[in-house]
């Protein structure tokens, strides 16, 4: 294992066996000794909160309401972890308690008005069937769309040559797009959609990327207790301009366990089978021996703290079985990403480390060196609501249904082939207006 | 023979010894004490007084309290309530242990802690009329007399937003037991 990996590792384990105990720095038995004192009853209780505790911290501030009982906001904040327990027989009595008390303000009965809205939303009955249509644009930079290589050379059939004079670096891709959705809610705890989208693709200089892509899914959606399941199946083909087109189905599943409101563990697992299309003008490179199935498994972590801060961390393992061996690869990966929500979208940076271990040398390029490619990927981006990032397009869009999404990419290729070590830097813009059919 | 009467003489001391120190333990506080509250002895009780095993505590008109206990179990006492802690073990390093609380009269609601956590049977409340086993909730015990006591579920919706499972109370007359799953819901048990 090298070092990085074992770096990431250690990372892991000090962000989620450190970090979570710190964030505690009232313990118990200062509650025990101090059950009457505002100031450190009022951080337990906050603290538990963050923790996922929340009987603690309800049981915090009902006897804080109780030793301090005009204290307003005390109850606000009572009425506030009542509310997202759905715990409604107390939540009601408490609400009717204080408007029927004559010191309460119009600025909490405001407020008290708010959270019985709320409620009524809560209690209609959630619509059976739904439906939306996506339209979508995205626009990519690249600055080496072709992967020159590092050094610009690569091998050839055991000779070192130069990469192609006519290889195209800078290019910019467009992607329009439009995806149909429409589900049941089959209960309260679970639903099935089903989705399809078209997206044409083109590129500005080259054509390596310019195609049609076709695609559909079927997912269902379960809550089972703490878990929340989505096994899904999936079909794409692209309509390629300049090479053979590709068809890929697949199924796989996810799992997210909520051990409690901070803390999860997501697991999946997927298998897809690929197939390329021959191409009558070059069937000389028998597009089809890259004809692959791959495997893949994943697990990982998500710890949010202070309500606005998620990290997370994944451990993948990819094994691809390929036609011919020299396109089959495993490829163990690990990543790691901060989301912090912000009040124009959520930022989120992202690092990825993979190494892929090919199966067998390929002899039209080098027939002695085994190829492993080390790929380190970095991504920052920013994604919400139009309305978030320009408030006054609230006029055009009042239910902020129109998303947007800024990212940047950088691809670090290390590999013993000379032909796939290179770097890549990719900056998109992405938008998506969503129209509800059915809701 | 002479190593066995040893060690039953041993083991009884241990027991002793050991019921002793229970005895004498406190096993939680009264973290808040609003009014008039007493405990067995008729020694007034306030917030901070500490509470020990085998104690009763009387909540007399117009007075409310809240009892802590040491594994984060809370109480909610309301005006002319009795109640009694039979039982209180509790490890907190394993987090294991056993509770029974006994509701003589009056209107008693219950935040489960690590205890009933750990093991939902662990956690056993005796009414005039029957028990109540909890997992993992909240509750509220109204017993008007020897005859009558209403148990209502509270605790979490299925909808709440924090991932949290409603819980179960098993609610039992001695000789018939009911299960409450759905927050709001009741049962009344009579003699």
């Amino acid at each position: 294992m090298s070092l990085k990996y074992k770096k990431i590792i250690l990372f892991i384990f000090l962000s989620f066996f450190y970090l979570k105990p710190s964030l505690a720095e009232v313990t118990f038995q200062e509650i025990l000794e101090n059950p009457a004192d505002l100031e450190i009853n009022l951080k337990y209780a906050t603290e538990q909160e963050t923790l996922g505790r929340y009987k603690a911290t309800l049981s915090t501030l009902e006897r804080l309401n109780m030793l301090y009982p005009v204290n307003t906001d005390i109850k606000l904040y009572l009425i506030s972890i009542l509310l997202k327990m759905d715990s409604v027989v107390k939540l009601q009595l408490m609400i009717e308690t204080m408007l029927q008390d004559p010191n309460t303000t119009e600025e909490t009965r405001g407020y008290i008005e708010e959270i019985l809205q709320t409620i009524r939303d809560q209690s209609q009955p959630e619509p059976k069937w739904f439906a939306y249509l996506d339209v979508s644009y995205n626009q990519t930079e690249h600055n080496n769309i072709d992967g020159y290589t590092k050094s610009g050379k690569l091998w050839r059939v055991d000779v070192k040559d130069d990469f192609a004079s006519d290889a195209i670096r800078y290019d910019k891709t467009y992607a329009k797009g439009g995806s149909f959705t429409v589900g049941k809610n089959l209960d309260s705890t679970s639903a099935i959609s089903f989705n399809g989208s078209l997206n044409i693709n083109t590129q500005n200089k080259g054509e390596l990327y310019e195609n049609d892509l076709t695609s559909g899914s079927i997912s269902y959606s379960k809550i089972l207790g703490k878990h929340y399941l989505i096994p899904y199946v999936f079909y794409s083909k692209t309509d390629d301009r300049s090479s053979a087109d590709l068809n890929t189905k697949g199924v796989g599943f996810n799992n997210t366990y909520n051990i409690n409101q901070n803390n999860s563990i997501s697991y999946g697992s997927s298998f897809s089978t690929s197939s390329y299309d021959k191409i009558a003008f070059n069937d000389v490179n028998n597009p089809d021996d890259a004809n692959n199935d791959i495997y893949t498994a994943n697990v990982g972590y998500n710890f949010t703290f202070s309500d606005i801060n998620l990290i997370s961390s994944k451990i993948s393992y990819t094994e691809k079985y390929a036609k011919e061996n020299y396109n089959a690869y495993t490829g163990p990966s690990i990543n790691l990403s901060y989301t912090r929500v912000l009040p124009f979208g959520n930022f989120t940076i992202d690092q990825t480390y993979q190494t892929n271990t090919y199966k067998e040398k390929d002899d039209f390029i080098n027939s002695t060196i085994n190829r492993e490619d080390d790929i380190e990927t970095f991504q920052i981006q920013l994604s919400g609501r139009l309305i978030q990032l320009i408030p006054f397009i609230k006029r055009l869009d009042p239910q902020g249904k129109i998303y947007y999404n800024l990212k940047r990419t950088e691809i670090n290729s290390e590999s013993t082939l000379l032909n796939n070590s290179a770097i890549r830097k990719n900056t998109s813009f992405n938008i998506i207006k969503r129209f509800s059919l059915y809701e | 023979m002479s190593k066995i009467r040893t060690i039953i003489f041993t083991l009884s001391i241990l027991i002793f010894s050991m019921s002793q120190g229970i005895a004498n333990e406190m096993i939680g506080v009264i973290s808040a004490g609003i009014g008039d509250i007493y405990n067995q002895k008729n020694e007034k009780l306030s917030t901070g007084s500490k509470i020990y095993f085998g104690d009763t505590i009387l909540v007399k008109a117009q007075s409310n309290a809240q009892i802590l206990l040491l594994d984060e179990t809370a109480l909610t006492v309301g005006e002319k309530s009795e109640l009694t802690i039979d039982e209180f073990i509790y490890d907190p390093e394993s987090k294991i242990g056993k509770i029974v609380s006994n509701i003589k009269i009056g209107t008693v609601r219950i935040i489960t802690g690590e205890i009933s956590k750990k093991n939902p049977d662990n956690l056993e409340v005796n009414i005039p009329t029957g028990s109540i086993g909890a997992r993992g909730t909240e509750f509220v015990v109204v017993t008007e007399s020897d005859e009558k006591s209403t148990v209502v579920l509270l605790g979490p919706g299925k909808k709440n937003t924090l991932g949290m499972i409603p819980g179960i109370l098993n609610v039992s007359d001695g000789l018939n037991t009911v299960n409450i799953s759905t927050p709001g819901f009741q049962s009344v048990v009579f003699k």
